[in-house]
């Protein structure tokens, strides 16, 4: 395989060029209730090739590998068509590389019987949790992937994405009232990490039913308490994606709210992007450029410190590699995207943030978060009311909004616990999506806060 | 897959009791402008091969990308069928598309188009934003795509559609030093007919509209939700109105069939029948013919809607709602296209009603949240403020936030234009008496 990529590759006028083959297969299997809902079993291959001529891209995907020679030669000719300016792309030592061996099969030696069974338990546990639990979904997802790829100055490598998520969700019901909850696992740890996660599924039992019971939330401005979860979720929103290179490499104006150096936060808040980390659901050793992934400091002590690049973007901007080009599947271009995020822990213990809180809200879990660059969103999957430093009422359909910026300033303290989330979700950008993720934080305390409510 | 398509059945039919394959070929040309420039041209092409089956009374699933793994597909979906939902129907032994006035989903000039076309469409976007406003940013996709579906099953029914797609999307950014605006609008038909006029008269107008910010109270108030944003209340309806929702027991429309739920003003149709438009086609991708179904009307609730096997559970008929998201899953109860019938108030008559309101046209965290429940809590990301019958300016750090079921009870009007939406949603505006909007202190 190797050998032909590079023979191929080293036949082309452009200014750089790179092939993906990607080759798949998946098991679903789905509960609702105590019946079997959907299971299917997919394979897929395919490929793509991206070249670059005069500064603009030309990108084709196909499914036939016997293609591959015309596609590369199409995907040139397309460039050609466009390019019209310089090219800038961050210069990289080429790297031979086969990372097949590290990984073991895991889930693949495991027959569909086990794991049907797995999921019919999880089912039950949810459905039998009480008589207000209406309906239950265990979903099951394990997909093996192994990806080639190789560019025009000398790079191969082969890595494996082992990929596995569980997914629990709870529907309790009251009348008209249904309540949903949610939670799941990601990993690419292999088949054990769904085997003792009874307790996940009694959790989302748990809070459907407890949601039942509890009030909206009134709309407006509060002192928040995030969870490591909500935290998380806030930081890859918010911030996260503002870090993202490609929103402002070209971009001068954006590039002005993004400077380097610019004081953000506290000096206690610390944000880090980090690829590297070992086995989470953001990690691999290389980016889907080619670049060795590292630990990116976004934000060190309230200074805007660095932010996420692909290498087209690194040598616009004048700047490192940091090993964040990712993408999806062959279907898609990489694209600059977060890794494993998280801000790191504080000193404050932390249960003493909700001192002397007169009424806020202490937030947890999530449903899902959104942004625009400046404005976020991000819903909880459970709330509690804070009344004079003293968490009380449950609330529900809390979600929350701000300004990244004025939100990063009113960060007012950060715990000293932490959490590292592996969700079976993942990220979503330019249509791609899921893409595997992880996010964490200790509790955080963050002032004025616009929460919907009604 | 015409030529050996009964070699291939055969092959199945030997194996299963009975089989259905389901294959799509796609081709997608993107032409990218970011930031002003054209960034990049793509070629993407797509196939996918889908196999159901059922054995002992059993269904099994897999897909593929390749005809090459088809004996391996039969194998692994009569492994998966060992284990699958008990069949409570069998695949139709013939596929009876109606006759009358061919459903149009292909376009010849759309296949034709040239990528040079393309790229003067864009420049000209690009051009026409620069005269707005020379330091904004401008974001500008333009695709065509052309694809094949085809069915055929072990009884001997099948079908197969063309079917184009020209699409174009806008998005216009205002960065200031304290604040941003984000503007987005996009265009999709299966026809070559889109007209970049209205879609420019619309952003002309929401940018000068949104060129003033200003501050608003917390409170209940009107709410006109523009065509844009009106999934925000119909996304809720949707989930509901599935008929595998209601069969499981967890819809709050459920038994619900006749009752009056919502304002007499309103009625939906799932239409997969309108020539060119995205979720059209002669039938759902289990070979039931699409049709114009009723799913509110005039308030009341008319029907729920369902593939096979969930019309089968509920003992009702296919409404040919089975639709597949990808070729990689099987099929589910899905919309086609959802239509609203315009009323007869004009969107300028609804501002000038209000006193003290505002319109929301693009909201942040679209589906977050329980929709089943009917639960809406969401960012204006761009919205209006209206005081004394008049737009006054933008808002910005406002959040709606409400229940669907609840709020589609106290409609005011329905807009006297339509616009559709992704090529599926065709929407008017609605006016909406009062909706808690939340804002800072």
């Amino acid at each position: 395989m190797q050998d032909r990529l590079k023979s191929v590759l080293s036949k082309q006028r452009a200014d750089y060029v790179e092939v993906r083959l990607e080759e798949y297969e998946s098991t679903n299997i789905r509960f609702q209730g105590k019946d079997i809902d959907k299971i299917s079993s997919s394979q897929e291959k395919g490929g793509n090739a991206r070249a670059l001529v005069k500064g603009r891209w030309g990108f084709v995907t196909f499914n036939r590998w016997e293609d591959l020679e015309d596609k590369v030669k199409q995907a040139v000719e397309i460039a050609t068509l466009i390019g019209d300016e310089q090219s800038y792309l961050a210069s990289m030592e080429p790297v031979v590389e086969d990372l097949m061996a590290e990984y073991p099969n895991y889930f693949r030696e495991v027959n569909l019987k086990e794991k049907v069974a797995l999921m019919k338990n999880y089912s039950n546990i949810i459905t039998n949790f009480s008589s207000k639990i209406q309906s239950s979904i265990a979903d099951y997802t394990d997909r093996y992937n192994v990806v080639h790829f190789a560019n025009s100055e000398g790079t191969y490598i082969r890595q494996v994405h082992p990929y596995l998520s569980v997914h629990f969700t709870a529907i309790a019901r009251d009348g008209d009232d249904v309540q949903m909850a949610k939670e799941s696992i990601g990993t690419v740890k292999g088949y054990e990490q769904a085997l003792q996660i009874s307790s996940l599924a009694q959790k989302a039992a748990q809070r459907s039913v407890n949601l039942l019971q509890a009030k909206h939330v009134p709309g407006g401005e509060y002192t928040v308490i995030l969870d490591p979860v909500l935290a998380g979720v806030f930081i890859h929103e918010a911030f996260g994606h503002l870090s993202e290179a490609d929103f402002l490499y070209e971009d001068p104006r954006m590039q002005n709210l993004m400077v380097l150096g610019k004081k953000v936060g506290s000096k206690e808040l610390s944000v880090v992007d980090d690829g590297s980390l070992p086995e989470l659901l953001g990690t691999s050793k290389y980016d889907d450029e080619g670049v060795l992934t590292r630990k990116n400091y976004l934000i060190k002590k309230g200074i805007l410190t660095g932010r996420l690049h692909s290498r087209e973007t690194a040598a616009k901007m004048g700047e490192e590699v940091t090993g964040n080009a990712r993408a999806v599947s062959y279907h898609f271009k990489p694209i600059v995207r977060m890794t494993n995020t998280y801000i790191e822990k504080g000193k404050t213990p932390y249960k003493d943030l909700f001192n002397d809180i007169k009424k806020g809200i202490y937030a947890r879990q999530f449903y899902g978060g959104n942004t625009t660059f400046e404005m976020f969103t991000f819903s909880a999957g459970e709330g509690y009311l804070i009344e004079n430093g003293r968490v009380t009422e449950p609330l529900k359909d809390i979600t929350l909004t701000g300004n990244l910026f004025e939100t990063l300033h009113n960060i007012e303290g950060i715990g000293n616990d932490f959490k590292i989330i592996e969700s079976g979700g993942g990220c979503g950008k330019g249509g791609q999506s899921p893409l595997p993720v992880t996010f964490g934080s200790p509790h955080i305390r963050i002032k004025n806060v616009v929460v919907g409510g009604r | 897959m015409q030529d050996n398509i009964q070699e291939l059945m055969d092959k199945l039919g030997n194996k299963v009791s009975s089989g259905e394959l389901f294959k799509v070929n796609f081709k997608t040309v993107p032409v990218d402008y970011e930031m002003n420039q054209l960034k990049s041209i793509n070629s993407e092409e797509v196939e996918g091969w889908a196999l159901r089956v059922i054995d002992n009374g059993k269904i099994g699933f897999s897909s593929s990308t390749s005809e090459s793994q088809f004996e391996n597909m039969i194998a692994r979906a009569k492994e998966i069928a060992q284990f699958g939902q008990p069949a409570l129907f069998d695949f139709p032994e013939q596929v009876k598309i109606p006759r009358k006035g061919k459903l149009k989903l292909y376009d010849r000039s759309v296949s034709k188009k040239s990528i040079a076309e393309m790229i003067e469409m864009g420049n000209s976007i690009i051009s026409r934003a620069h005269c707005l406003n020379s330091e904004l940013r401008c974001d500008v996709g333009i695709v065509k795509q052309e694809g094949q579906v085809r069915y055929c099953n072990t009884h001997g029914a099948s079908f197969d559609y063309q079917k184009t797609t020209f699409a174009s999307s806008i998005m216009i950014q205002d960065t200031k030093e304290d604040d941003m605006m984000m503007l987005m609008e996009s265009r999709q038909w299966g026809q070559d007919a889109l007209s970049l006029d209205s879609l420019w008269e619309n952003i002309e107008q929401k940018f000068n509209w949104g060129k003033k910010i200003v501050e608003i109270d917390s409170g209940y108030m009107p709410v006109i939700f523009t065509p844009k944003a009106l999934l925000v209340l119909i996304l809720p309806l949707i989930a509901g109105l599935n008929g595998r929702m209601v069969n499981k027991k967890i819809s709050p429309l459920q038994d619900k069939l006749g009752q009056t739920l919502f304002s007499p003003l309103l009625s939906i149709y799932n239409d997969g029948t309108i020539d060119y438009a995205e979720g059209s086609a002669p039938c759902d991708d289990e070979g039931i013919p699409m049709q114009k179904l009723p799913l509110v009307e005039k308030g009341v609730l008319k029907n729920y809607y369902y593939d096979l096997q969930n019309a089968a559970e509920a003992k009702v008929e296919p409404t040919g709602n089975g639709i597949r998201n990808s070729y990689h899953t099987s099929p589910s109860p899905g919309i086609s296209n959802l239509v609203i019938p315009e009323g007869e108030t004009t969107f300028a008559d609804m501002v000038k009603d209000i006193k003290k309101g505002i319109v929301v046209d693009q909201v942040l965290g679209l589906g977050q949240g329980n929709i089943l429940s009917g639960a809406f809590s969401n960012n204006v990301q761009l919205g209006y403020k209206i005081e004394k019958g008049k737009i006054t300016g933008r808002i910005k750090n406002v959040m709606i936030a409400g229940n669907a079921l609840e709020v589609l009870k106290d409609i005011v009007a329905i807009g006297s234009e339509v616009d559709w939406k992704s090529g599926r949603y065709c929407f008017p505006h609605i006016y909406i008496k009062s909706i808690s909007v939340a804002t800072k202190n």
